[in-house]
């Protein structure tokens, strides 16, 4: 099952989403991951967060939750993790409703199946994980959001509670050997970074307290560990803030005290919670600790005044009244983008131009034209003079842009089409008229790759891929019948890094795991599945893996045919055999009656046979038990014989 | 936590007066007035702002707030479409049609909203 990980940050989490670049990692997310959009809106959130940066100054501006599955839940559907993050969502801010929350929730299903650990020098393998980036800001009241303040104990059940709602692996019955923390997960790309120069002195010495009390479960244990410890003086419960308790150590190195509180020491706070009676807590079941946890939060909560709540309504005639006018200007624009020109009426058109000025074109001629990232939009003008010449500055500026148009097909005005070509013309602009129409490529179901998705893409996405599994079902099928799946496993260990020492082959032609109880797969089940490939990629591997197999197939014929004509020449260097051997005295003899036999151009004698052109004549098919054998023939007929006579 | 000499504010003891006609001063007033008139800025401020090459940007928080609020509520709201057109499709006896007419309808609500409220600059 899960794991959970809460982190915060100020910035950056959309671009993690989109492109996966993270230090010391250098593929991108679409090489590494299957992104599938599960809840929440990363436009609104990306919106969100902008709105902190730059209108408040908070130290942090979103939460960003990970939750990562068991190898053995790797085929956890798209709707059960949806509802995990509901149900996460849900216990971290039990006193928000969806309204007040801007959130957006990914999941990434690993393409590539392996990373390597540059810390260990070991090989891990990649597993299904969520991101949740929940953002600070209360939409309804303006103010940051307050997340369930973090109870190991409470925590630890509701990922239990988690793990059994939905039939996943709990990570209470997996816990690992060693501690693992997050230093340890950034040392994965680079080797964990050592204390470097500008450290200070009690820099150091937390460090090594970390490292000291990094696994205690209790006070005694900690207060144990820290006796240990050479430079230790005396320890003290700070109280003089009763909102925050916390822990302070004298050492015999430093005079200032160090306080035992925020990086690398919240998991300690838990164990001198004044609010709980932990060992009460403890014998808690899971659901009662969540629920214990969550009222008590509540109740803390409830003791605060309400804050007030933004009059979106009052914004929302204030800037009615404002722009009543603005938004009521309508404007005809003529539009060119690489579906060729069309005429738009653009709504609150000053709005629109105030907001596009950064890309208007200037030019002498008066013509409102703007050179947009992704189109060239013209202001229709009056004067058709100034509307030819408009017309010809958007098709020159497309020329240079690139824009592949049909001008053929583009609908120019009849009434100034002369004109404008004459235009053109004039200023020596060629343009290509292709004589087939340029189709269209259609983006619709696939995921734009390396930018945001939404949840209408993910959906429409969803959709095709369904109809281009229902389409194709039967061609796949087939192919995945007569396909090795030892093929299919060369591939995924050389693009997707598959670690192939737990994956073999059946004797049935299916893919057996060794770590998830030996469950076989067909190849098919195997790239969708463990490799998290679109249908689509799918099928294109399949069939070069069929075409890869009939080569190698029409190779082993090839062998097989040359055995066959071996098996037709035999005979005859036998029968031209015999028929020398009646006349030959000698061996030089022999092999020249041979050569005139059989038209060949060397023959060569050797401790196995006869060399006839490369092809060997052993010694068995002459019914002779070696070079002995054919020796003691021609001494008998009273010639001699050089051992290893060059023919 | 003391502040060194290094980081102290440094002090501004140097004035640069300049007179305006009557037009220039509505000018000038009016960048440094929001939407709706209010003074947001002081005329030194944004004098001081323009003399060291700073870009001055009128931010109405407000509408910014109301445009967050909005976003998130079209997210959820497209979120909660979806979901029902997921229902939609696991009934029988839809119409395919309107079905796929409606959802292309909805990608172009959704990418034009997108547009709106992301950056010029992506």
């Amino acid at each position: 099952m899960s794991i959970i990980r809460i982190t915060r940050g100020k910035e950056g989490i959309e671009s993690y989403f989109e492109s996966g670049r993270k230090f010391g990692r250098k593929q991108t997310r679409d090489q590494l991951d299957k992104r599938v959009h599960l809840l929440g809106s990363l436009d609104s959130f990306s919106n969100a967060t902008r709105f902190c940066a730059d209108n408040k100054k908070w130290l942090n501006n979103y939460w960003h939750i990970t939750v990562s599955f068991a190898l053995d839940d790797q085929e956890v559907t798209d709707d059960v993790m949806r509802e995990v993050v509901k149900d996460v969502i849900g216990y971290y801010y039990p006193l928000l409703i969806d309204k007040q929350l801007v959130y957006a929730a990914e999941a990434h299903k690993p393409k590539v199946q392996s990373v390597l650990d540059e810390s260990k020098n070991k090989i891990f393998q990649r597993l299904t994980h969520i991101h949740l980036a929940v953002s600070m800001l209360n939409v309804e009241t303006g103010n940051q959001v307050r997340m369930l303040p973090f109870r190991f104990q409470a925590d630890k059940a509701f990922q239990s509670s988690l793990a059994l709602k939905y039939g996943l692996v709990d990570p209470a019955d997996r816990m690992r050997k060693e501690t693992y923390s997050k230093k340890d997960f950034i040392g994965r790309y680079k080797q964990a970074s050592q204390l470097n120069a500008d450290t200070t002195e009690i820099g150091m010495l937390r460090a090594i307290l970390i490292d000291t009390i990094c696994d205690v479960s209790s006070e005694e244990e900690m207060f144990e560990k820290l006796r240990g410890l050479e430079f230790f003086e005396n320890i003290e419960l700070n109280v003089s803030n009763p909102k925050s308790i916390y822990y302070q150590i004298k050492t015999t190195l430093a005079d200032e005290k160090i306080n035992l509180r925020g990086n690398g020491f919240e998991h300690i706070t838990w164990l001198f919670c004044p609010d709980y009676d932990v060992r009460t807590f403890e014998k808690l079941t899971d659901d009662e600790k969540i629920l214990s946890h969550t009222q008590w939060w509540i109740f803390e909560e409830s003791k605060k005044s309400d804050s007030k709540k933004l009059d979106h309504n009052a914004t929302y005639s204030r800037l009615d009244k404002m722009f009543e006018l603005s938004i009521r200007e309508e404007g005809e624009f003529v539009v060119l983008n690489s579906s060729g020109i069309n005429e738009e009426v653009i709504k609150a058109c000053g709005i629109w131009k105030k907001n596009h000025s950064k890309f208007k074109f200037n030019n002498d001629h008066g013509v409102d034209l703007y050179n947009c990232p992704d189109k060239v939009v013209l202001r229709k003008p009056q004067n058709d003079a100034q509307y030819s010449i408009g017309l010809a500055l958007m098709l020159e500026i497309a020329k240079i842009r690139n824009f592949k148009i049909n001008v053929a097909a583009v609908k120019l005005p009849e009434d100034i089409e002369d004109a404008v070509f004459d235009l053109l013309k004039s200023k020596k602009v060629a343009l290509n008229v292709t004589e087939k129409p340029i189709v269209r490529q259609t983006t619709v179901g696939l995921l734009p790759k390396g930018s945001r998705i939404n949840v209408v893409d993910q959906y429409i996405h969803d959709l095709s891929e369904r109809q281009y599994h229902h389409k194709y079902y039967e061609d796949i099928a087939k192919y995945n019948a007569v396909v090795s799946a030892q093929l299919i496993l060369d591939y995924a260990t050389s693009e997707l890094d598959l670690m192939t020492n737990h994956f073999s082959v059946t004797e049935d032609n299916q893919i057996v795991d060794d770590r998830l109880n030996c469950r076989s797969m067909v190849s098919v089940d195997f790239l969708t599945n463990t490799c998290n490939l679109a249908i689509q990629d799918i099928s294109e591997i399949i069939k070069l893996a069929y075409e890869l197999q009939d080569k190698v197939a029409l190779k082993e014929e090839v062998t097989d045919e040359a055995v066959v004509s071996d098996q037709e020449t035999m005979p005859r260097y036998i029968d031209a055999f015999e028929k020398s051997m009646v006349d030959a005295t000698n061996l030089r003899l022999l092999c020249k009656t041979m050569k005139k036999v059989l038209g060949c151009k060397q023959i060569t004698l050797c401790d196995d046979g006869l060399i006839i052109d490369g092809d060997l004549l052993a010694f068995d098919q002459l019914k002779l038990k070696g070079k002995s054998d054919l020796v003691k023939h021609f001494k008998r007929n009273r010639q001699g014989l050089d051992d290893g006579f060059g023919l | 936590m003391k502040k060194s000499k290094e980081n102290k504010k440094p002090q501004k003891k140097h004035v640069v007066s300049t007179r305006l006609t009557g037009e220039e001063l509505i000018f000038f007033e009016r960048k440094i007035s929001g939407i709706e008139g209010s003074i947001k800025m002081s005329k030194s401020m944004f004098l001081h702002q323009a003399c060291t090459g700073k870009k001055v940007k009128k931010v109405d928080l407000e509408v910014e707030q109301y445009k967050v609020f909005i976003a998130a509520r079209l997210g959820n709201d497209m979120n909660e479409i979806i979901l029902s057109l997921k229902n939609l499709e696991l009934s029988q006896g839809r119409n395919i049609e309107t079905y796929d007419a409606i959802l292309q309808e909805l990608k172009q609500i959704n990418d034009r909203f997108n547009q709106l409220i992301r950056p010029l600059e992506s």
